[in-house]
């Protein structure tokens, strides 16, 4: 697995290479995230008469939706967002398949490379937001509440990467899967929690949602890193979280297998 | 080793009207047409020979080629590269073969070559001296030292190449597929690329496929060649026979000292043309058979300063043999 960290290692270089663009795209979403979500719910909580939601004030709700925008640019990183797709139209899967080492490993080797990097930055942006902004609102994170949300992170990369690779390799049968993608990028946005703490959710959906794959892309890190999750509900949701990353990984091999039969290589 | 029994590919491909509503349509009521890219074919390759696949554009080679390299899978029949069937795509088998696509870069272009070819150290598992002694030759011979830590999107067409031929060779693949190593190169390139592939296959004596439509290619490295015809196998055997079996004809040219003799050598000989732009110098095509009879004939009527008996020119059989102009056997 030496070639594993090669590929890790040589995708940080690449990305330590050009690192602007990403912290410009990181700021500009962290302003606006913020900004919106600050008037937003300054104007939610006013229409309520000044009553907040429970466990949580406005300050928190605007670093809740903070944290789920960073866990989504580290979860997806927008070099890669379609690669494997785009390996499979234009032919750059060749070079892959005639290596000794799966093309699911190198990928999430380069995806991962891509990742740390991405969470590097954006936690420094985040501290320094909270530090500055957030500080008498939310107290920082606790070592506890970190080792939580770091490790739910790394499952949400796993698993987002599972999922998308699934997804696109039914790019061997459709000449566009973009829509598919983003298509679950709106259902993480609706049900992983992305935009609203699942907890305003009613009792019933909540219920339900714990078994989906998705609170662990969006909700539980986040609720993690604002100290609000339980150790229980954090063992629940690594466990699903890591039962669905293997029924992804099972079907994304399968649908592979199965399109690269039908794989012509075009573009060589 | 390479062994190929009635291997055949058939692509299905949509088909879809023109316009709007052909869109539309094609969204309910997908019609599918079949493609047969090669038909079934046969041949081998020995360890140490260099086989030249040709055809025009469309012909099937790469297809071929990316089937023995189990890239794809194929319709019907069976193939098996080094004792493998290659489509099953066993890593033992990937350690043996390499592939270098002309169009189509196998290094990373934001990186070094330094690092790629360092990845694929790890990739193909080689121990660190093997591959720095095979990195040293590479580097020597293709005098590359020096562009070795610069980023490859930086480097010539042709620099380029030469670490994609580097990145394809670095394991020492028992088996290397070139699918047109030297398109779009200069003359310079090609001339260093056709050196250096010819004393590799001497070195280190692998089995190579070489598809290019560049004849000096064909002539600097294939002792054999295989040619296709919309994926049909339409000649098997040397680049030598070639000229024996499909070169009838002889072309001659003739300077004449005086040009007075020319209406008479023109009467005698009516297939006989004075080339244009040059008043003096007369061409004419015959049969194999008919040369002596001709050379003689025309040098009783007409004194001429030069005189040469031609083979028809390869590229030329090769074109016709390829684009169907000219019939096989």
């Amino acid at each position: 697995m030496k070639w594993f960290q090669s590929v890790l290692a040589g995708q940080i270089r690449l990305r330590l290479a050009y690192p602007w663009g990403f912290w410009m795209s990181l700021l500009a979403e962290l302003f606006i995230v913020g900004a919106m979500n600050w008037f937003l719910w300054n104007a939610v909580v006013d229409s309520r008469g000044g009553v907040g939601f429970e466990g949580y004030t406005t300050m928190t709700l605007v670093l809740y939706t903070m944290i789920t925008s960073i866990l989504r640019k580290v979860q997806v990183n927008s070099d890669q967002f379609a690669g494997m797709a785009e390996d499979i139209y234009t032919g750059a899967l060749n070079k892959y398949l005639v290596y000794p080492i799966p093309y699911f490993g190198f990928r999430f080797a380069m995806h991962l490379g891509s990742s740390l990097i991405s969470l590097c930055q954006s936690v420094m942006a985040l501290a320094l937001f909270w530090a500055i902004m957030a500080q008498g609102s939310q107290p920082l994170p606790g070592i506890g509440a970190m080792l939580q949300f770091l490790i739910l992170v790394f499952v949400s990369i796993a698993l987002r990467f599972v999922i998308n690779s699934a997804i696109q390799a039914t790019a061997f049968w459709f000449e566009q899967i973009w829509a598919l993608l983003v298509l679950f990028s709106f259902l993480i946005a609706l049900l992983g929690g992305q935009l609203i703490p699942l907890t305003l959710y009613p009792a019933w959906a909540q219920t339900i949602l714990a078994y989906t794959p998705f609170p662990i892309l969006a909700a539980l890190p986040a609720e993690a890193l604002l100290g609000k999750l339980l150790w229980g509900d954090f063992f629940w949701g690594l466990g699903i979280g890591g039962l669905w990353t293997l029924v992804f990984y099972g079907m994304g091999n399968l649908i592979f297998r199965m399109g690269v039969r039908n794989y012509s290589g075009i573009g060589a | 080793m390479i062994k190929v029994h009635q291997l055949q590919k058939t692509y299905r491909i949509p088909e879809k009207d023109p316009g709007l509503m052909g869109s539309v349509r094609s969204l309910f009521n997908r019609r599918w047409i079949d493609r047969h890219a090669l038909a079934p074919i046969s041949f081998e390759v020995a360890p140490g020979e260099i086989v030249g696949l040709l055809g025009a554009n469309g012909a099937g080679k790469t297809t071929l080629i990316k089937m023995l390299a189990g890239i794809m899978h194929p319709s019907a029949g069976t193939a098996e590269v080094q004792g493998y069937v290659p489509w099953e795509r066993k890593n033992t088998f990937k350690k043996q073969i390499a592939i270098v696509l002309g169009q189509k870069s196998q290094l990373w272009p934001d990186l070094p070559a330094s690092d790629s070819l360092l990845l694929l150290r790890e990739i193909y598992g080689l121990e660190i001296d093997a591959y720095q002694k095979r990195l040293d030759f590479f580097l020597d011979t293709l005098d590359l030292r020096k562009l070795l830590k610069v980023q490859i999107r930086r480097l010539s067409l042709g620099e380029r190449m030469k670490f994609e031929l580097v990145a394809a060779l670095i394991h020492e693949p028992k088996v290397i597929f070139l699918d047109e190593p030297t398109i779009g190169l200069d003359i310079g390139s090609q001339r260093a690329i056709r050196s250096f592939l010819s004393e590799y296959s001497r070195t280190f004596k692998p089995a190579m496929i070489l598809t290019s439509h560049y004849m000096e290619d064909v002539e600097a490295l294939c002792e054999r060649l295989l040619i296709l015809r919309e994926g049909k196998l339409v000649y098997e055997g040397s680049l030598r026979n070639i000229s024996e079996s499909y070169a009838q004809g002889r072309n001659i040219r003739l300077q004449l000292k005086d040009e007075s003799v020319k209406r008479i050598l023109l009467q005698s000989f009516p297939t006989m043309k004075e080339d244009p732009e040059q008043p003096g110098l007369m061409r004419m095509h015959i049969t194999r058979d008919a040369v002596s009879e001709t050379v003689l004939g025309i040098l009783k009527i007409a004194p001429v300063t030069d005189l040469a008996v031609e083979e028809e020119d390869l590229g030329n059989i090769i074109d016709s043999l390829q684009t169907s102009r000219k019939e096989t056997p």
